[in-house]
């Protein structure tokens, strides 16, 4: 055999190996098993458009996500922001996109009350029921909040839970003193309150911070990072995005992510 | 010339009885040839038909028979037994001549074509909807008792958790309607949302049964006939044979029939014109000789003006059969022109015989001087308006042609016999008499003349209006509906306006194309399908399934599903247990699912969150109103829920399963009526194009027809050739009325050998018409294929008038204009007078064709009045000032 013959097959193999993406999002809706139908989808328009074989696989759940980047040594990844801040070090993560939800590459996480309740500030917070689908990010939402002055499992008695919306319910019936939501699910959840006359009050906010990046594991195919940027023209792509909730993907703001690293640091 | 006039009145008055004998003798030959003589009612009759539009037309009908059905609307609960009985004796209606009146009849189509192949022919996203609820549809048909059906829409929800959840209303529905029938102990029976219920329900515009039907009881039948034209007659005789045979069945029942369509509409037509046309003729006759008793205080005088120009008219009748055999609808007018006309000389010559006879002359020497002060300007009056009408039958369309030439032909006929005959008849009868006359002064003529004191503000105010008129002609538009000339309270026009909201209407145009070249025909639809004016097209391409193989994978899933299922018993009970735990698992499901939702890798979509967060709202507050009510009492009506609840579901499944079993489609499996309609003999297939905005506009016919006649210039159909026809007319019209102008100055000129006289001459035909228009436009009255043929007589009245006027004053020197005006104005007012009571008599009739064609004669005449007796005089008076000054 010819070392062009070899060269070739080389070639070929490459082509051939798949691009494998994960989505992390710890706290997240479904399992991985439930969600690989919508992942399978996601994985074959990507393949379309990029013209390379694509995988795509799910985790809500920190500990499942890590043990699979060891084992498969996945090349992309969509990730949430906590996630990255955790773990760019570790696995060299290389920021290539943002998710822009609504427009916005930002997004914020809040403190509601009922309406009626007497908590006003962080301080009246201190040994209060708190309850949030976020604390699977403990860290960087103690962080946003305490901005590295206290954590929130030492100041406040938390739930971590997978029902926001029973738990911000649970603020009119006196069982839940607050809820930590993001700023989508409060708008949205403020939404559904109205039918039934009811409001929820904002009493912190946190500083803003980048959506979730799409980050590469080491080198990357550039094709399947141009075929998620062509997703909102493609037609199915634009019908998986609404799935998701988000508008597409976009140009990534490092100056943002940079600044989260240092203030972590 | 004089000489030849003088010779003419000593004819006229020593050899009477032989000219009336021979005039008499010799009109029986016309006479005898009147029944030769036929009449075509149909519009296309109107233009020359080398058209390629009127050539597509008749490969249509050569091929695919008559377009043009009549629509019967049978209104009774037993209209499916009216027409069962009937439908055979109308297929087999004969004419005279023993060939068959009926082409086809439909009332009904084959059902079963459409649960066979009704799936292939629904979108491919409906489809595909069948094939994703069906399932569940299924499940949920299969479920006897609310907590299986609760259990269901659980796994439903859960079936869904991922992906997008279908936001299927009547969940919420199901959950209310049941809350509140506990609630208030009674049922609630709201039907659920219509996209459950009746989703693969029958065709539009058909009952259960196949019949074509508007609404519930009122059934649509549409008979077309063998007879490829609009015939009156034709369709008088088919008309009547039909509705012969349903209105005796009917009598058996209660019920009201209404018809339309195109076979209706012309029979309508011309009763509503003859029933008019009869009683206005009468009045009208009744008027003009009431009116000539009057003016001239004579009874005989008007009996034997109107002798001789019923032998005009005769003799004309006679010239029709000769040269063409028959009268189209706008030819027949020609009679009302020659009455119009032909009686104003009449009325010239016996005005200045009642003048002589004022001056004490005896009969015979007031012949003479009538003749001697008339005979040239009748002359040139009927030669320049026959002059006229004949150029004007050059104008390219049909209509005129015939007019202009018999109009032509009548005017020297109508010259000719009242300056021979009716001299003669008056010598003849009042040869001896010796009476003495005296000249009565109209108050109107007064009026004239008082008012001609002021020719100046005359002539500036007339021309002001003048000016206001041209502008007017901008802005006047052409009436293209047809339906608007019916008679106002027309039932066949608005059961015509009725059955087009149901998509039925003729009013489409048509192109045929080669059955095999499928490809170029479908590409020539979408090209038709991208005009703006263009509402739908139907065509053989409708009728090929599209997407057939993936709609068939669909089908073929779903097939054994439905046609192995047979409904199960309802359950006759319900546990309280059971119906809370089913509810629980629900809102558990809904709640995990809102949840989820609010916590995705996004944003949120509001919409699911509403629906969710309904759902789950609901259910909450069914469990707590079950858990509040003594079960015990309130079973009885949840059971009463759960069966009227679960038979909707299994009538919604029992739907499907009658088209779910499609067997392969071939063209030739369509039904026979459909397939006729789409496909002619010679391979010949039919592309039927509706237009999107109301034809009867001028502006959005012309652009559909416009357009699509860019697609493809052989595109013809009733729209087009009606289209065609109306614009032929018109321009007909326009040309023709140009050509007339031009034809009558020529002979003016050639007459007074002057461009000044000629122009004074022209005047009161110019401004006459530029007036009335102007008046038209006032008063509403827009210009339709019906008065339109008003306008030639309007020219001739005009171009009369002026005749008269010049000829006095230039020719006999009478520059008294006081004098004109009390013997030629007074004529020209009693020939006025008499053309606006014959003709403003048909203002008054039922069929507004004829009435908007009286108004418009009647303002011509008015016009053409005013512009004779008092502007041109009162341009005389200031021309007679400014000379004298010299």
């Amino acid at each position: 055999m010819k070392a062009i013959h070899l060269f070739l097959i080389f070639i070929v193999i490459g082509c051939c190996h798949a691009q494998q993406i994960i989505l992390v999002k710890p706290g997240g809706p479904a399992s991985t098993k439930q969600a690989q139908q919508t992942m399978d989808t996601f994985a074959k328009i990507l393949s379309n458009l990029s013209k390379t074989k694509v995988t795509a696989t799910y985790f809500n759940d920190e500990s499942s996500a890590m043990e699979f980047i060891k084992h498969n040594k996945p090349q992309l990844g969509i990730v949430s922001t906590a996630f990255y801040l955790k773990n760019h070090k570790n696995f060299d993560l290389q920021l290539q996109l943002q998710v822009y939800i609504q427009k916005q590459n930002t997004m914020k996480y809040v403190v509601a009350v009922a309406q009626n309740s007497n908590i006003n500030s962080l301080q009246a917070l201190r040994g209060k029921k708190i309850a949030s689908n976020h604390l699977y990010e403990m860290d960087c939402l103690s962080h946003l909040f305490f901005r590295g002055h206290g954590n929130w499992n030492n100041y406040s008695s938390t739930k971590s839970i997978s029902r926001p919306y029973s738990y911000v319910k649970r603020l009119f019936r006196g069982k839940m003193d607050a809820v930590i939501l993001d700023n989508f699910q409060a708008e949205s959840i403020q939404h559904l309150l109205d039918k039934q006359g009811k409001k929820i009050r904002i009493v912190l906010n946190s500083p803003s911070v980048p959506t979730m990046p799409v980050v590469s594991f080491g080198p990357s195919s550039s094709e399947v990072i141009k075929a998620m940027q062509k997703l909102q023209y493609d037609k199915q792509g634009k019908e998986l995005l609404k799935l998701f909730q988000i508008d597409f993907f976009g140009e990534v703001d490092r100056n943002a992510f940079a600044k989260l690293r240092q203030a972590k640091q | 010339m004089r000489g030849f006039y003088n010779k003419l009145a000593l004819l006229t008055t020593k050899r009477s009885y032989t000219i009336i004998i021979i005039a008499l003798f010799a009109s029986i030959v016309p006479l005898s040839l009147l029944p030769r003589l036929e009449l075509k009612t149909d519009y296309a009759e109107l233009v020359f038909r080398e058209a390629p539009v009127y050539q597509e037309y008749e490969k249509y009908t050569d091929n695919f028979g008559a377009l043009k059905a009549l629509y019967v609307i049978i209104d009774s609960p037993d209209a499916r037994k009216i027409i069962e009985a009937t439908h055979e004796k109308i297929t087999s209606l004969r004419d005279d001549e023993d060939k068959p009146l009926v082409r086809r009849i439909l009332f009904k189509t084959d059902k079963q074509f459409f649960y066979d192949y009704g799936l292939l022919f629904a979108e491919k996203s409906e489809v595909g909807k069948i094939g994703s609820d069906g399932p569940q549809l299924m499940a949920l048909a299969n479920t006897t008792d609310l907590s299986q059906f609760f259990g269901e829409m659980t796994n439903f929800f859960r079936k869904n958790s991922e992906g997008n959840i279908p936001q299927q209303n009547y969940i919420k529905q199901v959950l209310n309607d049941l809350r509140l029938s506990i609630q208030e102990n009674k049922l609630q029976e709201t039907p659920l949302p219509e996209n459950r219920k009746s989703d693969y329900d029958a065709m539009p515009g058909m009952d259960q049964d196949g019949y074509f039907i508007l609404s519930q009881n009122r059934l649509l039948v549409r008979i077309y006939p063998t007879i490829t034209d609009d015939d009156y007659r034709k369709y008088l005789v088919f008309f009547n044979a039909v509705k012969q045979i349903l209105e005796e069945e009917a009598k058996k029942y209660t019920a009201e029939i209404s018809y339309t369509g195109a076979p209706k509409l012309v029979v309508d037509e011309m009763q509503d014109i003859f029933k008019d046309a009869g009683l206005i003729t009468f009045f009208s006759l009744f008027g003009v000789t009431f009116l000539f008793i009057i003016s001239f205080q004579k009874f005989i005088w008007p009996l034997l003006s109107i002798l001789v120009l019923a032998i005009a008219i005769i003799w004309t009748f006679g010239f029709a059969v000769v040269l063409f055999g028959y009268l189209n609808v706008v030819s027949i007018v020609f009679a009302a022109v020659l009455v119009g006309l032909g009686i104003d000389y009449g009325i010239h010559l016996v005005q200045s015989y009642h003048e002589a006879l004022c001056e004490e002359k005896n009969n015979d020497e007031a012949i003479h001087s009538s003749i001697l002060h008339n005979g040239r300007a009748i002359v040139t009056s009927a030669i320049t308006t026959a002059g006229a009408f004949f150029i004007s039958s050059f104008s390219g369309f049909k209509g005129t042609y015939q007019l202009g030439v018999l109009g032509a032909i009548g005017i020297l006929l109508c010259a000719v016999f009242m300056l021979l005959i009716l001299p003669a008849l008056f010598s003849s009868t009042y040869k001896k008499s010796h009476k003495a006359y005296t000249m009565r002064k109209s108050m109107w003529i007064g009026l004239v003349q008082r008012v001609l004191q002021y020719p100046k503000t005359v002539v500036v105010v007339t021309m002001v209006c003048v000016a206001l008129g041209i502008v007017a002609i901008f802005h006047t538009h052409f009436d293209y509906d047809l339906l608007k000339l019916h008679k106002k309270d027309s039932l066949a026009v608005s059961v015509e306006k009725e059955i087009t909201k149901y998509g039925f209407s003729s009013r489409f145009a048509v192109l045929l194309h080669d059955k095999n070249e499928m490809e170029s025909l479908k590409t020539i639809v979408n090209n038709l399908q991208k005009l703006p004016a263009v509402e739908k097209i139907v065509s053989i391409a409708d009728l090929i399934p599209k997407d057939e193989q993936e709609k068939m994978v669909t089908i073929d899933k779903l097939r054994p599903l439905f046609l192995k299922w047979t409904p199960n018993k309802i359950s006759a009970k319900i546990s309280k247990k059971k119906l809370i735990n089913s509810l629980e698992s629900l809102l558990n499901q809904c709640e995990t699912l809102l949840e989820s939702a609010l916590s995705g890798i996004g944003g949120n979509d509001q919409k699911l969150l509403n629906f969710l967060d309904d759902i789950v709202n609901s259910t909450e507050k069914l469990i707590e109103e079950i858990q509040k009510q003594d079960y015990a009492k309130s079973e009885k009506i949840i059971v009463s829920y759960q069966q009227h609840l679960l038979e909707q579901f299994r009538s919604s499944a029992q739907k499907i399963q009658q088209y779910i079993d499609v067997k392969p489609f071939s063209i030739n499996k369509l039904p026979k009526p459909i397939y006729e309609h789409f496909i002619g003999k010679n391979n010949l297939s039919a592309i039927y194009i509706y237009p999107k905005n109301n034809i009867g506009e001028e502006k959005y016919l012309r652009e559909f027809v416009q357009q699509v006649h860019k697609v493809s210039h052989k595109v013809t159909g009733p729209l087009v050739g009606f289209y065609d026809t109306l614009t032929t007319m018109k321009q007909g019209y326009q040309r023709a009325g140009i050509m007339a102008i031009i034809a009558i100055f020529i002979l003016l000129l050639f007459e007074f050998k002057k461009l000044s006289i000629a122009i004074l001459t022209i005047i009161p035909l110019v401004c006459g018409g530029i007036l009335m228009i102007g008046l038209m436009y006032l008063l509403g009255i827009r210009i339709n294929p019906a008065n339109l043929v008003a306008l030639p007589l309007i020219f001739g009245i005009g171009a009369d008038h002026g005749i008269h006027i010049a000829h006095r004053y230039f020719r006999e020197k009478q520059y008294e204009i006081d004098k004109i005006i009390a013997s030629t104005g007074h004529a020209i007012l009693i020939t006025s007078l008499t053309t606006a009571i014959g003709f403003g008599s048909l203002s008054f009739a039922d069929y507004q064709g004829l009435s908007s064609l009286g108004m418009m004669m009647v303002l011509g005449v008015i016009c053409c009045l005013y512009t004779s007796i008092v502007l041109l005089p009162a341009i005389l008076k200031i021309s007679q000032g400014k000379r004298e000054l010299k």
